[in-house]
């Protein structure tokens, strides 16, 4: 690593603690919901080392509990797997942002696949907010930030597992409306112009639609692209 | 219980299809990319963002539900996100909100 000395904003963002404190509200949603997992999954008759394989490995939050659900049902491995790749196929519309977005920061093919490996819902939104402000962003930055919401959600998971037979009753707290409180802070952040306003209602108002007809994974697909569509056209006009 | 055998075969696929949806698109070189793409991926985190999140408060079931603590407690979370700016606040204040109209209703 060769820092430049007098850049002090960006070695500020190099200190692990001040990306913890950063990773923070993620790490405390992350460590609630697969707490609640690890439970879910022990209580369902499941192997202790299940939630926590899955927390490590698949590190996917609703595809998570939905395959709690098909394994419980005694599902088949073709449902199971299907059904995880298209809920969790959304993260292509979030990768292919990021190629772009940390083009600048030039990313090598190693921390790529470093930084895929922790690309969530959250970890997305709030980098998307961060690299939108122009605030100093570097690798190390994102790759901890990662890393530490990764960690808490396998500790959390492992955590839920452990505790199964005593902690049951904890579930009733509902403390996982935290990850919804911070989706709708970010998006309040990322709604910074008039025209990302359109495109965001837009986006809901088809995602809505849609909802109505029938809940599928590609819902969020159209959604997206008819957002995205009508922030374009607002662009061209003005 | 399902076997062992099936349970490890379960973890590892869902890892696979979970982490190439993610992984492989990072890989595009984006330097040629027409501008017109540029400019939609700009909305892209907004559009996404407000469909995940929003959605799910206002609809249930496919049918309108605004009859529930999530939606409720929403509206006290966007408002203070929007005026305190504060990520902690909006995120205290809206776990609050869902837990106390969730004892009431």
């Amino acid at each position: 690593m060769n820092e430049r000395s007098g850049s002090a904003p960006l070695m500020a963002t190099h200190q692990p603690s001040r990306t913890f404190a950063e990773a923070s509200p993620v790490v405390a949603g992350y460590f609630t919901v697969s707490f609640v997992f690890g439970l879910m999954a022990v209580n369902a008759g499941l192997p202790m080392w299940l939630p926590v394989a899955m927390c490590l490995f698949v590190y996917a939050g609703a595809s998570q509990f939905a395959a709690l659900a098909l394994i419980s049902s005694g599902a088949s491995l073709t449902t199971i797997v299907l059904t995880t790749f298209l809920i969790n196929a959304r993260h292509m519309l979030m990768s292919v942002y990021m190629a772009k977005a940390l083009r600048a920061l030039g990313l090598s093919r190693m921390e790529r696949w470093a930084y895929a490996g922790g690309l969530t819902d959250e970890s997305f939104a709030f980098h998307s907010v961060k690299l939108g402000t122009g605030a100093p962003v570097n690798v190390r930055y994102l790759i901890g930030f990662n890393l530490f919401c990764h960690t808490s959600w396998v500790l959390g998971g492992l955590l839920g597992a452990v505790c199964a037979q005593y902690a049951a009753h904890l579930i009733k707290y509902q403390l996982d409306y935290a990850l919804t409180a911070m989706m709708l802070y970010v998006l309040v952040s990322l709604c910074n112009t008039r025209k990302k306003l359109i495109a965001a209602a837009a986006a809901v108002v088809c995602m809505g639609a849609l909802s109505l007809i029938g809940s599928s994974p590609f819902n969020v697909f159209i959604a997206t692209f008819v957002g995205c569509g009508v922030g374009v056209c607002l662009t061209k006009r003005s | 219980m399902p076997d062992q055998t099936f349970l490890i075969l379960v973890v590892a696929l869902m890892m696979a299809v979970t982490f190439l949806p993610r992984a492989l698109p990072l890989q595009i070189n984006t330097e040629h990319w027409p501008p017109f793409v540029a400019r939609a991926l700009e909305y892209l985190p907004v559009a996404i963002v407000a469909a995940i999140s929003l959605t799910p408060l206002l609809i249930k079931d496919r049918q309108i539900q605004l009859d529930r603590p999530e939606f409720y407690a929403a509206i006290p979370t966007l408002l203070c996100a929007y005026f305190s700016k504060n990520l902690f606040l909006s995120v205290a204040v809206g776990t609050a909100a869902y837990i106390a109209l969730g004892s009431f209703m």
